[in-house]
């Protein structure tokens, strides 16, 4: 019981290095999906090289992940203090997001053949990886912002 | 706690200069040490040694019996806080002071009570979250202390860890390291140049001039019994007038041909046995020992014009002039002196040091 008590009680003074850690990583994996996404040629010396034409669709999806990449970061840093919102709420809706960004621009840009099906199905793994560590990321700072909230509670009262 | 013994410690640098010469002591369980000094007198070098910052160039260096010349300075189990913090800025409180057990791998809950308990006997805990850059000067002072003090080493080296701090904050934080050395009861060898945190702090001084000791005693006896003029100017705020004398062959003392005024004392005696009789000697008197009273047509004594006084509180400081040689007398401000007024005053015999003119060597009374 001490144990797990002076564990608790070390997040006072120290931060949510694995939150932190797994929202990071997350970010770098879904900003590698997007390179993935809209790589530009392939650089093949064929006559018909597979290439993404951006049109509007393609332009709105890229201003997205960089919506969603600085968000994530915002994330990161907030969930390392072990911010309310962002552990509880934050990560599961990125998450969330993340996943439903799979049934977009890959099968989009799939289907207009701009990209193989590898590549549609390197993206969708990227993506939901990401998605997946911002899950884990999510649980992780929820058990511990709760444990620290019961925690400070407890040492408040006494 | 542990004991330190230095025989014959000397250090010379690569230029040939000596910084230390033979620095031979025991430190004895729990002792509080302060190496005090001019700049440049070796203090500092010497306590970089027992780091293992410098190395030794001749002589021993033992912790607990054990030789520690060569050492590595991380197992020596010394922990060292220095004039500047060098403090972690870009950590925490808490991060800066448990440094040192993460690197040696601790278990974190260990190294979480260690940090908790230090900063509460320091007074950090409401600041263990806070970064160096938004701490006070004191408060950076005591985490350098903290994270000296979770390692709970040996020895604690500190190098003149409050010269960085006000007047009003060093006095507190002197009473902070005498209460700290009180509760932890560990070896701690203080390094400084203000003889006040010598005096107040140390059980023992050590007096380094040049590299060599020139006393080491306790601050009592540095104070009221020093071994040559050197320690006698050094400790002492004001520091002890010295005049030049005569001694006539009959005992008289002459300042510059005119006589002082002084009764015979037991180190008279002494004086006239080692042939000083006839010769000139230099003598010593701290201003709390010269009485000063307003000069009266029926007072006995030396009389003088008051120069400057100066109060200070309680006490006040009268200056003024023997022949050419500058006096300062300490005194009850409640004595009614004024400046460029006539006054009547008197050494208090028991108290003059005689030192040799050519060694500085105290010339002692037969008690």
């Amino acid at each position: 019981m001490k144990s797990i008590n002076l564990k608790i009680d070390r997040m006072r003074f120290q931060t949510n290095q694995i939150g932190y850690a797994l929202t990071l990583l997350s970010l770098a994996i879904s900003l590698i999906s997007l390179f993935t996404l809209i790589t530009y040629d392939e650089f093949s010396s064929g006559e018909d090289p597979i290439r993404v034409i951006p049109d509007l669709r393609f332009g709105i999806e890229i201003s997205l992940a960089i919506v969603l990449m600085l968000m994530t970061f915002l994330a990161a840093e907030k969930v390392r203090y072990y911010h309310p919102f962002w552990s509880i709420y934050g990560l599961f809706v990125l998450a969330g997001i993340n996943l439903l960004r799979i049934f977009n621009i890959p099968f989009y840009a799939f289907e207009k053949g701009w990209i193989r099906e590898s590549t549609k199905m390197v993206t969708i793994i990227e993506f939901a990886v990401s998605a997946g560590l911002l899950v884990i990321a999510g649980i992780v700072s929820l058990i511990k912002v709760l444990q620290l909230r019961q925690h400070l509670k407890e040492t408040e009262t006494s | 706690m542990s004991t330190m013994r230095f025989d014959k410690v000397s250090k010379v640098f690569l230029n040939g200069v000596e910084a230390v010469h033979e620095f031979t002591m025991d430190v004895h369980e729990g002792e509080f040490i302060v190496l005090v000094g001019p700049s440049g007198c070796g203090k500092s070098t010497t306590l970089r040694m027992v780091a293992g910052l410098e190395e030794i160039t001749s002589g021993d260096l033992f912790i607990d019996d054990k030789r520690i010349n060569n050492v590595a300075p991380k197992d020596r189990d010394i922990a060292m806080v220095f004039q500047n913090y060098a403090l972690y800025s870009h950590m925490t409180v808490y991060h800066n002071m448990a440094f040192s057990l993460v690197l040696r791998l601790e278990n974190p809950n260990k190294i979480h009570e260690r940090v908790l308990w230090a900063a509460d006997i320091l007074g950090l805990t409401p600041y263990l979250n806070r970064k160096p850059a938004y701490l006070s000067g004191g408060q950076r002072q005591r985490v350098a202390l903290g994270r000296a003090i979770v390692r709970d080493p040996k020895i604690f080296l500190l190098d003149e860890p409050l010269s960085n701090l006000d007047a009003k904050l060093r006095n507190s934080m002197r009473k902070e390291l005498k209460d700290l050395h009180h509760r932890l009861q560990t070896t701690m060898i203080y390094v400084t140049h203000d003889q006040i945190e010598a005096l107040t702090l140390a059980d023992r001084i050590v007096l380094m001039k040049d590299g060599v000791i020139q006393q080491i005693s306790t601050p009592f006896e540095i104070y009221h019994d020093p071994e040559n003029l050197f320690v006698a100017n050094f400790i002492g705020t004001p520091p002890m007038n010295v005049f030049e004398l005569t001694i006539r062959s009959d005992g008289q003392l002459m300042i510059e041909g005119t006589p002082l005024d002084i009764s015979v004392h037991t180190a008279f005696l002494s004086l006239k046995k080692q042939n000083y009789f006839g010769k000139q000697v230099v003598v010593g008197v701290r201003p709390e020992y010269i009485r000063v009273e307003p000069a009266q047509p029926t007072a006995q004594g030396n009389f003088a014009v008051v120069d400057i006084y100066e109060l200070l509180g309680a006490d006040a400081l009268v200056h003024f002039m023997i022949e050419s040689t500058s006096v300062t007398a300490k005194v009850s401000e409640l004595i009614p002196i004024k400046a460029k007024e006539s006054i009547c005053y008197q050494f208090d015999v028991e108290h003059l040091y005689f030192f040799d003119r050519e060694t500085g060597v105290r010339i002692r009374g037969e008690r």
